[in-house]
């Protein structure tokens, strides 16, 4: 089995994170929030492709746009996801 | 020529710098517009977000109801962006049902509407972080006619969750046939419009939960039992002492309460009695296993509309007071019994012994009706002590209470003559019999004359015996003993038939010995014979009419025969403890 690196990690919570949001709030909205993280490419579908700056700034900066839209509900989805990513720290802090 | 050229250079420069700086103002003055239009376009934002909150908070008032506020969000989004359908979700708990609405606006397949619920059950099972199924969706749909052929599926959606508390509590999805909507800041708005109701209704639901807190932590230190049903008979509230009382489980399901009741007390007839009727009922005493309980069930209205919300019920535990109650019962029964037979000794002792002195004569008449109004004071305590106990019989059958009547008046006449009054007696003819303990109501008649001769010094006592008919049909028998004497106040005749209603209406004060309990003795053989009692008075110094009614022999009570089977079928009737 090969391990994830931490960027792979990343990537995958992003999107992670992203498609559950997809579900949740409807692609349009959720597609349209992650597309405001300027340091994420984001295709379509929810897929983040690649980071272009600090992988935790744009975790937080994404956590932070869907908690503007759901509040506790954007925040129990992370906290759920992060259970699955142990190299990554949820630094919301909400 | 080196100078022109200086000069020339110079004067490009400057111009070039003027240009420049032109462009540069020019470009910081467009910058600072564009700033100041944004700010006036959040400004117009805000002050549009304000409005749309103000109008949902003013329809939501102060309801905690999500349907309600789903509902009203829902309508809201009307005025703000072009939809085709807007659907809600709410998960009824009491129920364990999904409620799915969906309002047609513009006309949709019924596959565009599964594929909303379809994907409002998906968000609302990734919100709950547990699956929820399809299976018990109530679904119900309005709007414009649905289209068949299926030509426009669906293209664009949103789904705005409703939290309270943090609990997802309702789901509004909003969707359209046509593509690329539901991206801009527009539907951003409503994100914050739904966050900010929701925070509003969080809060007002927490200042509730502080005063449910409040009232539950009282309802806990109550040492009563109690019992909270809502209108559809749930159990809302049911504090400790309740299972301790009826030795059940701590947090008991309300089919415990009414297991542990069984047999003794049915507790949702009372309650539906109670949701029924304005008020509380009457308290009730209930035995449950080796205690004794006093019940009081009464219905909780909401304070606007005055509509029943819930109904509480209250078991005061009563043993200890009962056991003291008989106790002292019991010893006033002795008492009285110990009592009654010395002084009937004194009294037919007094009427044997004649000395043939006048002063010693005298005494002894002085000890002789003494002695009697003793004996009738105990006759009353004894009547009473019958009565607390439950053995205080009235066996009723068919008579003709003119006799009655009659008879009595006679009894008294010797005092009326003595007391330089006068008695009438008025009897309708053709009296039909009554259905009455003939015992038991010369009874009633003693004291209502011995009283109106007692109170009236001078005028007349008159005596109507007569029948009472409603729209021409006989109901029951009237009699009415009527006095000049002193009267009675108002604010005292309710209180003249109850325990001891001489000593609390001040009537005893007219110096005159009386026990006082004739007329709640006479009150509680009346009403055990399925007759009213009232009295009727203009005041103190005008005199007073004492009514009461007994039922008629036939009508009422069709087997007239007055058999002993009849008696024990019917008749016998123990009157119920004061």
């Amino acid at each position: 089995m090969r391990l994830l690196s931490v960027e792979e990690d990343y990537l995958s919570l992003l999107s992670d994170l992203i498609k559950k949001q997809m579900v949740m709030l409807g692609p349009s909205v959720a597609i349209s929030k992650a597309r405001k993280v300027s340091t994420l490419t984001v295709s379509g579908e929810g897929s983040v492709t690649a980071i272009g700056g600090d992988p935790q700034v744009a975790l937080d900066q994404l956590a932070t746009e869907y908690m503007d839209l759901s509040g506790q509900i954007a925040q129990a989805t992370l906290a759920s996801l992060l259970e699955k990513y142990p190299n990554i720290k949820n630094s919301t802090g909400k | 020529m080196e100078l022109t050229f200086g000069l020339v250079i110079v004067t490009v420069l400057g111009t070039l710098a003027g240009i420049a700086g032109y462009f540069l103002m020019r470009r910081e003055f467009k910058r600072e517009l564009e700033i100041n239009r944004r700010k006036q376009e959040e400004l117009a934002q805000k002050a549009y977000e304000m409005t749309v909150l103000k109008e949902i908070g003013d329809r939501i008032g102060y309801s905690l109801d999500a349907a309600k506020i789903v509902e009203i969000i829902s309508r809201s989004l009307e005025q703000l962006l072009s939809y085709s359908t807007v659907s809600s979700m709410i998960y009824d708990s009491e129920e364990d049902k999904i409620r799915f609405k969906c309002n047609v606006i513009e006309t949709v397949s019924q596959q565009f509407i599964n594929d909303v619920k379809v994907k409002m059950l998906a968000a609302f099972s990734e919100m709950q972080q547990v699956p929820v199924v399809d299976l018990d969706v109530d679904e119900s749909i309005s709007g414009t006619i649905v289209d068949e052929s299926g030509k426009y599926p669906l293209s664009s959606f949103f789904n705005l969750p409703i939290t309270i508390s943090g609990r997802v509590v309702g789901l509004i999805n909003v969707a359209s046939r046509n593509s690329g909507l539901y991206e801009g800041d527009d539907t951003e708005v409503l994100y914050r419009i739904a966050m900010q109701a929701s925070q509003a209704v969080t809060k007002l639901q927490e200042v509730l939960e502080n005063e449910k807190s409040r009232l539950s932590q009282a309802v806990e230190s109550l040492s009563d039992g109690l019992v909270m049903v809502n209108s559809k008979y749930q159990l809302i509230l049911s504090n400790r002492r309740i299972s301790h009382l009826l030795q059940i489980v701590e947090n008991p399901k309300l089919f415990d309460i009414v297991n542990a009741l069984s047999g003794s007390f049915d507790i949702r007839t009372k309650m539906e009695e109670a949701y029924a009727k304005e008020g509380s009922l009457p308290a009730q005493e209930v035995a449950i296993r080796d205690k004794v309980f006093q019940v009081f069930c009464s219905r909780v209205v909401d304070n606007k509309g005055g509509k029943p919300m819930a109904i509480v019920v209250l078991f005061h535990d009563i043993t200890d007071a009962k056991k003291l109650e008989r106790l002292r019962q019991d010893f006033m029964a002795m008492m009285v019994h110990e009592l009654r037979a010395p002084l009937t000794s004194i009294k037919s002792s007094v009427a044997m012994i004649n000395s043939g002195d006048v002063e010693t004569n005298k005494y002894l008449k002085t000890i002789g009706s003494t002695s009697e109004t003793m004996l009738e004071l105990v006759g009353d305590l004894l009547d009473v002590a019958k009565l607390e106990a439950g053995k205080f019989d009235v066996i009723c059958n068919a008579a003709d209470l003119s006799e009655v009547v009659v008879e009595r008046v006679d009894s008294f006449r010797p005092i009326v003559q003595e007391k330089r009054l006068q008695i009438n007696v008025n009897i309708e003819p053709d009296l039909p019999k009554g259905w009455f303990d003939k015992v038991r109501i010369k009874q009633v008649l003693n004291n209502l004359l011995s009283n109106a001769i007692k109170y009236t010094d001078v005028g007349e006592i008159t005596v109507s015996v007569k029948q009472q008919q409603v729209g021409g049909v006989p109901i029951d028998i009237l009699v009415s003993v009527a006095d000049t004497g002193i009267g009675i106040e108002e604010d005292q005749i309710e209180k003249l038939f109850s325990r001891f209603g001489q000593l609390e209406s001040g009537r005893g004060n007219a110096g005159l010995k009386s026990s006082g309990l004739g007329l709640y003795i006479t009150r509680k053989i009346v009403e055990a014979s399925d007759g009213k009692i009232w009295v009727e008075s203009r005041g103190e110094g005008s005199g007073s009419t004492f009514n009461f009614t007994v039922p008629l022999a036939q009508g009422s009570h069709k087997d007239v025969s007055d058999t002993h089977e009849t008696i024990g079928n019917f008749t016998t009737e123990k009157v119920a403890q004061a």
